[in-house]
This record gives structure tokens, C-alpha cells and sequence, in this order.
């Protein structure tokens, strides 16, 4: 029997930011809605800004979803998870570094402040009654043992499942193992697998986190994204479908692909669903 | 030491190189620090005389063959016979048939083609077992690409004690991408057999020419639209240290970071494309005016911007709140 697994789709947050890609609040809705038709099980929707497409379209898809639990993502910043919080959505990401190359030299922090506002943010979100999930950003070049430890401070504050990110795509299947391993033997914890293509490994790092414990794994339509994309969902399907059971069918994955390319124009698959090319 | 062979040779028989074309790629291929290459018997025809520096290798039906091609360094023969000049190919479609190994425990060089499943299942195990099996062989290995997973199986092959393996260029042929690979082993293995990889450019240049495709822009290591950038966490943290988002520097692939505008660009975005284009600067309160129309026009194209219409929104925002900017 197979094991299950969940789909996290990011296609309208992590995908959107591949430059060309700019979707208005009426295409998110649309291809939300598709995406909660076929049993996704997350659909992150996006990173709520007032300048672009506001929060109203997050409450559209929240009244109108049936199946997945919709998320939104926001920076370690206190201001933008209450403006998070006001969408109302199931799930508010809450995405921090925990490299110290991307803490010291983008922050411009440290470790302590990391932890510190991390919490802070969490708890704002949490006294509003919503869900927590936490990214830590550039997991693959991150101190395992600094990842333990926030994950234990998040454990005990209630949050239940984080996400590893390979923010810059450098980890290989071995390495994926090694990490998720490592976490799992010192928290019980959920984990969200969310890889990037850089070195053409999205699927394999993928199979070999979900194979290695993590719950969730993350997916974006013909694979879209920053630099070389995140994992191709229609293709994780299909690789990894025999060995894991995600509920969901891999050809209604090419129906809202096709309503996809209907609103970003453009042959998607021409590029992302060939090996070669 | 590792071997990887190149076999993009072997996989444009449909499309032909010409001997200019062939000689170039071969040059790229040396510069790159790949110096083995599998190339198919019309290639070798076309060549005439093979280039220097480089061990050739040529798959043939019958070891009588043999004889017609002067300067091969190894022959692969599907199931060949055990001679000096000869590696054995073997087909594995699925992990169940690796105990076939077995039979051919004697062979001192195969190669193992396939396995395209293998990450599914317990990969370390299964490359354990290839190399028990087969202890007094030289093994190549030679993963095929259907689920996706050839380039990361390649380098899980190298990363547990493997010594060779066989790839191609861009994926062609549905085999492991030779530039991921090269690249990967770099980063994850310090494996640089050669500093300058820049050709990278060049050989993708050439392989279109010759398929007469276009490569992905967005395919790993090779794509021209890698490294362009729209998102303003992302521009802010390579504007602070390119490190923050960049893997390895863009330069060191013959590419340069490019800064683009759209929905998701950031204040700092603004302030380094007016740099760039020679505009100076202006304050903080109009740079916001500025990225609210950027953002607001790029929703409105689902595009991103292009410098003219950057230029345009500037120009517009400058005039009608009357100011001037600091060149």
C-alpha cells in the first residue's frame, strides 16, 4: 500500500515570481478554485500587498473552496503578518532565513533576533486564530542544529509542521535525506519539502524528502518559479505516484495547466515538461 | 579520479553536425574539462580525422567492426565480448533486474544504462549492490532521464564511491544533463577538472544551431533567463551580497545577473534600475510613486516591464509631481 503524501501547490506565490509572470486577483481566483477541484491539499495563494492585488480575492477563494486549505505567505515582520491575518485564510506561512549567510547579510541580524521575531510574528497570527506554518528559507546551506533548535521553539508554541526550503537549489538527494532525518530525530515535527531546480534535481530532492519523512511536498504548475523554477508538479506526479498515494490525479493536473497557459498566454509545456529542452 | 563520458555525440544522427560544427563542439567540450566523448559511427565518418586530446568511444554491433574505426579508445557493445577495446552495455529497466548483474561478474569494464526509476526506490542500496556484484569491473554509469531524476542519479553515483559516468549536453537523448552535473559535483563535491566553464554559452549556442531547438530559458545552469530577477526580497538580497540567492556566481556560466520590473518588485529594484540606466536617483516618497505604477502597469500587461516603459513611467512621475532628479 502506498504511503500518503500532500501537495502544496505555490504556483501562485514562489511560481508568480518568475519575471514575466504577473497574475491579477480574477486569474487567482480562477486557477485557485481549479486547483482546489482537483485535491490539492495547500494552495498558497500569494503574499497579500496592498499595491498589487489587495486581500479581497484571498476572501473570494476562501469563500468558495471546497477542498484545500488556502495559505498566504509573509515576511518575519510583525506588520505584515496582522496584514496577513486580515484575509482571513486557513494557513499564514511565515517564511524566515535561517542561513546565517542570508541572517547576517540580508537581515542584517542575528540569530537571537531571528528567533525572537519569529516568535513574536507566530504568536500575533496565532492570537488570531489562524495556522502557522514556518519556512525556513535556505535550509541547504542553514546549521542543522540552529534549524533543531527553532523548530523545538515552534513545536512548543504550537506550530506543527515547517517547511525546508532549498531557497537557492543546491542540495542533492543525499544531503535532503541527511537533513530531514536529522530534524525528525530531535523533533516531532511535520515537514514541507519546497525544492528548487537550479541543478536540475526538484524531483529527485522531492521523492527523496518525501521518502525520508516529509509530509508535504511542494509543487508549482510546469514547474514555474524563481531562476530555474521550483518542482514540476505534473512531473513529481508522475515520477513519484507509483511509490506515494497524494490524492489527486495526474491528468486533471494538465486540465488547470491548460487554463493556466489560457491566462499567462504562452506554451508552458513546450518548455517545462521535456527533458531536453 | 572521475570520468564523465559526453555522449551528446551519439544522440544528433537526426540532425547531422557538420565536421565544423563537431570540431567546435569537441573544443567546447575540452574547455569545459570534458575529454571523453561518445560519438556515433555517422560522426565519426563526418569527422575524418578525430581531434586530439580526447578519448573517443563508438557503439558498435559486432566486435569485426571494429577494424573500420582507426583511433577509438573503447567500443560499447550491447552485452559485447570481455576484450580490452570493449565496454559491455546492459539495459536495466527496473531495479528487480540488477541480480542479472551477476552473470557477467567477469566483464572488466560495463556500463549500465536505465535505472530510470531508481530514486524511488532505495538508490544507495541498489548502487551498493551494482557494485558488489560487479567488484572486479571498471562500471559506468549511465542513468536515463524519464521521471526527471538522471542528473541527480549521475551524482549520487559519483557521491557514493562511483568513479565513472556517462551524460550529454542539455539532457539530450533522455540521459543526465551534463552541465547540471558538472555543476553539481562542483558545488557539492569541489570537482572542478576545469576552472573556466564559461563555454557553457557557447555550446548551448551551438546544440541549437544544430537541433535547430531552442533550450528552455529557464533550464538549469544553460538557461539565458536564470538569472533574471523580479522579485524584490530577492533583489534587495542579491543587491546585498549576490550569495543571499545565487548558488554560484552567474559570471562563472558566461551570465550576468539582470535585474527585471513587474508586480513584485521592491523599492530597491527602482533605485538600481534608475542606476543602471543612467537616470540618478530621486527621493524615497516618489521611488514608492514609481513602484506603485511599475506594478500597477505590469498587472495590468500580466507581464513584466521593459526599460522603455520604465523610462516612461519615471519621466511621467517626475513631470507631474514637478521634480528633478539627482543625476
Amino acid at each position: 500500500m502506498r504511503e500518503r503524501r500532500w501537495i502544496v501547490d505555490t504556483t501562485l506565490r514562489d511560481g508568480e515570481q518568475r519575471p514575466g509572470i504577473a497574475l491579477r486577483p480574477e486569474d487567482k481566483i480562477q486557477l485557485a478554485l481549479l486547483l482546489d477541484d482537483i485535491n490539492v491539499h495547500e494552495i498558497e495563494v500569494g503574499i497579500p500587498n496592498v499595491d498589487t492585488e489587495g486581500i479581497d480575492y484571498v476572501k473570494e477563494i476562501m469563500k468558495k473552496k471546497k477542498n484545500s486549505y488556502i495559505s498566504v505567505w509573509s515576511r518575519v515582520n510583525e506588520e505584515d503578518v496582522i496584514y496577513s491575518v486580515s484575509c482571513c485564510p486557513d494557513i499564514i506561512h511565515i517564511g524566515t532565513p535561517v542561513s546565517y549567510v542570508q541572517i547576517y547579510s540580508k537581515l542584517k541580524k542575528n540569530k537571537v533576533w531571528m528567533q525572537k521575531t519569529l516568535a513574536r510574528c507566530v504568536d500575533i497570527a496565532m492570537n488570531h486564530g489562524v495556522k502557522v506554518t514556518v519556512g525556513f528559507e535556505d535550509s541547504s546551506r542553514a546549521d542543522v542544529g540552529f534549524m533543531i533548535h527553532t523548530a523545538r521553539l515552534l513545536k512548543d508554541m504550537g506550530v506543527e509542521t515547517i517547511r525546508i526550503a532549498d531557497t537557492v537549489g543546491v542540495l542533492t538527494p543525499c544531503r535532503t535525506r541527511t537533513m530531514i532525518e536529522e530534524i525528525l530525530e530531535h523533533v516531532d515535527i511535520n515537514i514541507e519539502m519546497h525544492a528548487h531546480n537550479d541543478l536540475g534535481m526538484a524531483i529527485a530532492n522531492s521523492i527523496e524528502g518525501a521518502k525520508a519523512g516529509a509530509k508535504l511536498i511542494d509543487c508549482a504548475l510546469f514547474g514555474i518559479g524563481e531562476r530555474s523554477g521550483n518542482c514540476n508538479m505534473w512531473e513529481f506526479l508522475h515520477a513519484a505516484e507509483r511509490t506515494f498515494d497524494f490524492g489527486i490525479q495526474k491528468k486533471k493536473v494538465r486540465e488547470v495547466e491548460k487554463a493556466f497557459e489560457k491566462i499567462a498566454g504562452g506554451n508552458w509545456n513546450e518548455w517545462e515538461n521535456s527533458s531536453s529542452f | 579520479m572521475i570520468r564523465i563520458i559526453d555522449a551528446t555525440l551519439a544522440t544528433l544522427d537526426h540532425c547531422l553536425p557538420t565536421r565544423e560544427q563537431l570540431i567546435l563542439f569537441c573544443d567546447c567540450m575540452k574547455t569545459i574539462g570534458i575529454t571523453d566523448l561518445e560519438i556515433s559511427q555517422e560522426v565519426y565518418q563526418k569527422l575524418e580525422k578525430l581531434p586530439e586530446g580526447f578519448r573517443f568511444y563508438v557503439k558498435i554491433d559486432a566486435s569485426p567492426l571494429q577494424k573500420f574505426f582507426r583511433g577509438i579508445h573503447r567500443f560499447i557493445c550491447h552485452n559485447g565480448e570481455n576484450t580490452e577495446s570493449v565496454m559491455s552495455e546492459f539495459q536495466l529497466n527496473d531495479i528487480r533486474e540488477i541480480v542479472q548483474l551477476r552473470a557477467h561478474k567477469s566483464r572488466d569494464y560495463v556500463r549500465i544504462v536505465g535505472l530510470d526509476d531508481l530514486l524511488c526506490h532505495n538508490y544507495e542500496h541498489a548502487m551498493k549492490e551494482i557494485r558488489q556484484l560487479l567488484h572486479r569491473s571498471k562500471i559506468n554509469f549511465c542513468p536515463e532521464n524519464t521521471y526527471g531524476c538522471a542528473s541527480a542519479l549521475a551524482v549520487q553515483w559519483i557521491l557514493t564511491g562511483g568513479s565513472e559516468i556517462t551524460t550529454s549536453f542539455a539532457g539530450s537523448g533522455n540521459l543526465a544533463a551534463t552541465e547540471e552535473v558538472l555543476m553539481a559535483l562542483r558545488i557539492a563535491a569541489r570537482y572542478k577538472p576545469n576552472q573556466d566553464i564559461t563555454s557553457l554559452v557557447k555550446l548551448k549556442e551551438l546544440y541549437e544551431t544544430i537541433t535547430g531547438k531552442k533550450i528552455s530559458p529557464y533550464k538549469p545552469v544553460i538557461g539565458n533567463e536564470i538569472f533574471h530577477v523580479e522579485s524584490g526580497i530577492h533583489v534587495d538580497g542579491i543587491a546585498k551580497n549576490p550569495s543571499n540567492y545565487e548558488a554560484y556566481p552567474p559570471e562563472s556560466v558566461g551570465q550576468t545577473t539582470k535585474i527585471i520590473l513587474g508586480k513584485h518588485s521592491g523599492t530597491s529594484s527602482v533605485e538600481i534600475k534608475l542606476k543602471e540606466l543612467g537616470m540618478g536617483s530621486v527621493d524615497q516618497e516618489t521611488t514608492l510613486v514609481i513602484l506603485r505604477k511599475i506594478k500597477k502597469l505590469s498587472m495590468k500587461k500580466r507581464d513584466s516591464l521593459s526599460d522603455e516603459e520604465f523610462n516612461s513611467i519615471v519621466r511621467e512621475v517626475m513631470a507631474y509631481e514637478g521634480k528633478k532628479m539627482d543625476c
